[in-house]
C-alpha cells in the first residue's frame, strides 16, 4: 500500500504501533486502518488500551509522563509521531471527546466558542451564529436559552455541568 | 476492648481540638478587641475646645465663627484663672524670704501645668511650638493635666519599696490669691474652661502631624504603608507568577529545579530583619537605586520578603486546577501558552489573588526590612513624584518609633493606640478580602 492509497483511503492508519508507559507496553503493535466515511468502534475489556490508542491518535498522551511510542501512526497521510508535526495543528484536525463531561469553568457561550474562536472566528456576529446552531445541534438549545435568559449567556456551565452541556464544538472530522 | 479503645482516642482528640480553638479564639479576642477600642479613642473622644482651635489653626477647618464664639465665652471662664495667677506673682514679690523661696518653685510648676492644659498665656508672644500654643485637646488629657497642677505628687520610700502619695497643693497656698484657681481646675469647672464635646476625627486617617504627633493624625504614615505595600506587590506579582507558571507548567524536573525551589522555600524562612540588612546593603549601597532611604529601595526589599509567598500561592492554585481542563483545550487544539492564559489562569485567579491579598497584608505590617531601605520616624506626606528618591513614614515602623523614642511617649497614647487599630485593621481588611477569594475559588473549582 503506498502513501497515495492510504491519503485516499483511510482518516487513520497504524502500522506496528506500540504505546509504552515506561517500560510498560500498554498498547502493542497494532496494526488497523480507518476508513473514510464510516463509523469504527473500538471494543474491549476494561484496561485494554482502548484509550490510549485513541489519546495516541491526537498525542494526548504527550502530557502523561514517560509515555512513548514505537511503529507508525498516519493520520491524512502524515506521520503523528514525526518531527516536523504541530501538536496544535493536528488536535484542531482531530475532535476528541472525553469519558467525562469537560466543561470550562466559563459560560456556555465561552466554552460553546472556545473551539471556534481557536480556528480563528473571533467576530461576535459569526460567533453567535456557531454557538446556535450546535447548541440546536446538540437539543439543547431551548434549555439553556430558557435557563440563561437572564443571565444573557452568563450562565456558569459549573452549575448545571453533566446535564446541560456534554459535549464542545465539533471540531472538523471526527474520528472517535 | 480495642473498640472502646478507638472511641476514647476519637472523643479525646475531639476534646483537644476543641479547646485549641477556644484557646486560640480567646487569644484573638484578648489582642484584638483592647487593640480597636482604645485605638477607636483616636477617632471619637471627648474633644476639648483647644482641639476645635487647633484645627481651626492648622488645618483651617471648622466654623469661625462659632468657635469665636466659643473663644469668647471660653475666654471670659479662664479669665479668674489668669487673674489670679496674676495676683500671686504680684502678692509673691511681696513676700518675707523665706516663705517666697518656698512658694515660688511650687508656683512656677503650677504656672507651667496652667499653660500646658490651656495653652499659650494671653498677653505673651506666640510660641514656636504647636504644642505651646494649643492646651490640651482631649478631654481624659485635660483631666490628667488639671491634676497635675491641682496634686503634688511625693515619693515616699521605705522596706517595702517606693509608694506614691498625691497631696493637694490647695492646703500650700491656703490665703494666698492663688487659692480661688484651684477650685476653678476642679472637674465641674474644668468643664467650662475645656468645653469638651464628643467629637468624631474621622480624618486621623488622613491628616499629617502636627508638631511631632502631638496633634493631626496619621495620614502620611499609612499613605506611606499603601505606598510600600502597593509597590512591593506591584514588584513580586509578575515575578512571582511567571515562576509559578514556570515551576508548574513548563520545568521538566531536575537537580536544578529542585535546587531554585529549595532556594524559594529558603528564602520564606529567612527572618525579616535579614532583608532589611540585604536591602540596605544590595539596594542602596551596592546599586544605589535611590540617594538613601527611599519608597523604592523599601519597596524592592519587602518584594523580595513576599515573593516566596507570592510563588507558592500561585503554583499551589495552577496545581489545583483540574488536569480535565488542561487536556480539554489542548484536545481543541490550543497551543501550551493560549491554554495558561485562557484556561488555567483564570480557572487559578482567585487562589493567585488569594496569595496575593495575603501577602500585601504581609508587607503592609513588616517592619524590620523597612527600618534600614525606607522608614523616617517623622516625615512629611509623600509626594507620588519622589516615590524614588524619599523616604516615607509607614504604619509600622512609626507605631514602634512613637512608643519607644518620641520625646512624649505618654502624651500620645491615643496616636500610637490609633495607628496600632489602624494596621490591625488594614491587615484584617485584607485577609478578609483573601478568605472572600478563597471562598470563591472553592465553590468554582467543585462546581468544575
Amino acid at each position: 500500500m503506498n502513501e497515495n492509497a492510504t491519503k485516499v483511503k483511510t482518516h487513520v492508519e497504524a502500522r506496528g504501533f506500540s504505546v509504552f508507559y515506561g517500560s510498560h507496553e500498554a498498547v502493542r503493535k497494532v496494526d488497523l486502518a480507518v476508513p473514510c466515511g464510516l463509523v469504527t468502534a473500538i471494543i474491549g475489556p476494561s484496561g485494554c488500551g482502548k484509550s490510549t490508542f485513541l489519546r495516541a491518535i491526537n498525542r494526548m498522551n504527550d502530557l502523561i509522563p514517560g509515555c512513548h511510542t514505537a511503529g507508525d501512526l498516519y493520520f491524512d497521510g502524515q506521520n503523528v509521531y514525526g518531527s516536523d508535526v504541530d501538536t496544535a495543528i493536528l488536535r484542531r484536525r482531530i475532535g476528541m471527546v472525553f469519558q467525562k463531561p469537560n466543561p470550562f469553568p466559563k459560560s456556555i457561550y465561552d466554552n460553546v466558542a472556545y473551539g471556534p474562536r481557536l480556528h480563528g472566528r473571533h467576530t461576535k456576529a459569526e460567533l453567535d451564529v456557531i454557538v446556535e446552531e450546535s447548541l440546536v445541534g446538540a437539543a439543547l438549545w431551548d434549555e439553556v436559552k430558557t435557563a440563561c435568559t437572564r443571565m444573557r449567556w452568563g450562565c456558569r456551565v459549573a452549575r448545571r455541568s453533566g446535564s446541560v452541556w456534554r459535549g464542545r464544538w465539533p471540531s472538523s472530522p471526527r474520528c472517535c | 476492648m480495642r473498640r472502646s479503645f478507638r472511641t476514647f482516642t476519637d472523643r479525646a482528640f475531639t476534646a483537644c481540638a476543641l479547646l485549641a480553638m477556644a484557646v486560640m479564639a480567646s487569644f484573638l479576642f484578648i489582642v484584638l478587641v483592647p487593640i480597636l477600642w482604645r485605638g477607636l479613642g483616636a477617632y471619637v473622644f471627648q474633644g476639648t475646645v483647644e482641639h476645635r482651635r487647633m484645627l481651626m489653626g492648622e488645618f483651617n477647618r471648622g466654623s469661625e465663627e462659632s468657635l469665636a464664639a466659643e473663644l469668647k465665652e471660653v475666654r471670659q471662664a479662664r479669665a479668674p484663672v489668669y487673674q489670679a495667677l496674676e495676683a500671686f506673682e504680684k502678692e509673691l514679690a511681696e513676700m518675707p524670704a523665706s516663705r517666697r523661696k518656698e512658694l515660688r518653685p511650687v508656683f512656677q510648676s503650677v504656672r507651667d501645668g496652667v499653660a500646658s492644659l490651656l495653652g499659650s498665656m494671653p498677653g505673651e508672644p506666640l510660641p514656636a511650638l504647636p504644642r505651646r500654643i494649643y492646651g490640651k485637646t482631649r478631654w481624659d488629657q485635660a483631666r490628667h493635666g488639671a491634676r497635675l497642677i491641682l496634686f503634688e505628687e511625693v515619693w515616699e520610700h521605705d522596706d517595702d519599696g517606693s509608694h506614691r502619695r498625691l497631696e493637694p497643693r490647695k492646703a500650700l497656698f491656703a490665703g494666698t490669691a492663688l487659692e480661688p484657681l484651684f477650685d476653678l481646675l476642679e472637674e465641674k469647672n474644668l468643664r467650662r474652661l475645656m468645653r469638651p464635646r464628643l467629637t468624631l476625627y474621622a480624618r486621623f486617617l488622613t491628616d499629617v502631624s502636627v508638631d511631632a504627633h502631638f496633634f493631626g493624625g496619621i495620614g502620611p504614615e499609612v499613605m506611606g504603608t499603601f505606598y510600600l505595600a502597593l509597590g512591593a506587590m506591584l514588584i513580586a506579582v509578575p515575578l512571582g507568577l511567571i515562576a509559578a507558571i514556570y515551576f508548574q507548567e513548563y520545568a521538566k524536573g531536575g537537580p536544578t529545579m529542585a535546587f531554585l525551589r529549595s532556594c524559594v522555600n529558603t528564602l520564606a524562612g529567612v527572618p525579616s530583619i535579614v532583608f532589611g540588612l540585604f536591602g540596605l546593603a544590595f539596594f542602596i549601597n551596592t546599586i544605589k537605586v535611590s540617594p538613601g532611604k527611599s519608597v523604592l529601595a523599601g519597596a524592592l526589599t519587602l518584594s523580595l520578603l513576599v515573593l516566596p509567598t507570592v510563588i507558592r500561592a500561585a503554583e499551589e492554585a495552577i496545581a489545583a486546577v483540574p488536569q480535565s481542563y488542561k487536556e480539554g483545550a489542548l484536545a481543541l487544539g490550543a497551543g501550551k501558552w493560549h491554554t495558561i492564559m485562557t484556561v488555567i489562569l483564570p480557572a487559578a485567579l482567585p487562589g493567585i489573588l488569594t496569595g496575593i491579598v495575603i501577602s500585601m497584608g504581609r508587607a503592609a505590617g513588616e517592619t524590620a526590612p523597612i527600618i534600614f531601605t525606607a522608614a523616617v520616624s517623622v516625615g512629611k506626606m509623600v509626594k507620588a513624584s519622589e516615590l524614588f528618591v524619599m523616604p516615607t513614614p509607614a504604619l509600622s515602623w512609626n507605631l514602634y518609633n512613637l512608643c519607644t523614642e518620641h520625646e512624649a511617649v505618654d502624651e500620645i497614647r491615643h496616636v500610637q493606640a490609633g495607628m496600632a487599630a489602624t494596621l490591625v485593621l488594614i491587615v484584617l481588611a485584607l485577609n478578609l478580602a483573601a478568605i472572600l477569594l478563597r471562598a470563591r475559588v472553592a465553590k468554582r473549582l467543585k462546581g468544575g
